[in-house]
């Protein structure tokens, strides 16, 4: 039998508060923070993040999403949503005036009983940026 | 203040969370009582932590700011 399901997770990035020139990613659903050089290392980060929660706490028989980020973390995607620009994430990764980028990572994951065996494929629709 | 990763992992480890090497890729893994939370370590235990990823471990593993930040 072959269990599928499919993780919608929110994910913001910008400067990190702390450490000059270095980005952070914050995936809202799981609230799971990570940190890359860059605006791409980081959501290459996130995504490695996430795909490695992702596959082990299901291979666990645990829901990766029962904690979320605080209200205020939403309260900032929400802000984000309503003042930024639609852009593919080529452009926003290019863009070299991004102050900040949300984005949904779409992770696809299939549990195969009793030969446990977690894939996970990840898709992404257009981000939304805002611009410094 | 941001946290230097080989500090970090040596105050996670007085508390009582378990940090292991990645067999792949850039993160190390922080698991206590079933709990896992990935750890950035793209500069190896240079790597510089950030006050917001501080801020969501602590809540992860219901970890006190403070006494994490006094061991660090």
């Amino acid at each position: 039998m072959v269990e599928r399901r499919t993780f919608n997770l929110w994910v913001m990035l910008g400067p990190c508060e702390s450490v000059p020139g270095e980005w952070y990613a914050h995936c809202l659903d799981m609230d799971l923070v990570t940190q890359g050089r860059s605006l791409q290392h980081a959501f290459e980060m996130a995504i490695e993040a996430c795909g490695t929660v992702l596959a082990e706490e299901t291979a666990a028989g645990l829901d990766p999403l029962r904690r979320r980020a605080p209200q205020e973390s939403w309260d900032e995607l929400f802000s984000l949503l309503g003042q930024g620009a639609r852009m593919s994430l080529e452009q926003a990764l290019a863009h070299g005036q991004v102050a900040r980028l949300a984005a949904q990572l779409v992770f696809h994951s299939e549990h195969v009983h009793k030969a446990p065996d977690i894939r996970a494929t990840w898709s992404t629709p257009e981000p939304v940026a805002l611009q410094a | 203040m941001p946290a230097r990763l080989a500090n970090l992992v040596r105050a996670l480890k007085q508390l009582g969370v378990a940090v292991n090497e990645p067999s792949k890729g850039s993160h190390r893994r922080a698991t206590r009582g079933g709990e896992l939370f990935t750890i950035p370590a793209h500069n190896g235990l240079k790597t510089e932590i950030d006050d917001k990823y501080i801020r969501a471990l602590c809540r992860k593993f219901g970890l006190d700011e403070a006494a994490l930040r006094a061991l660090l």
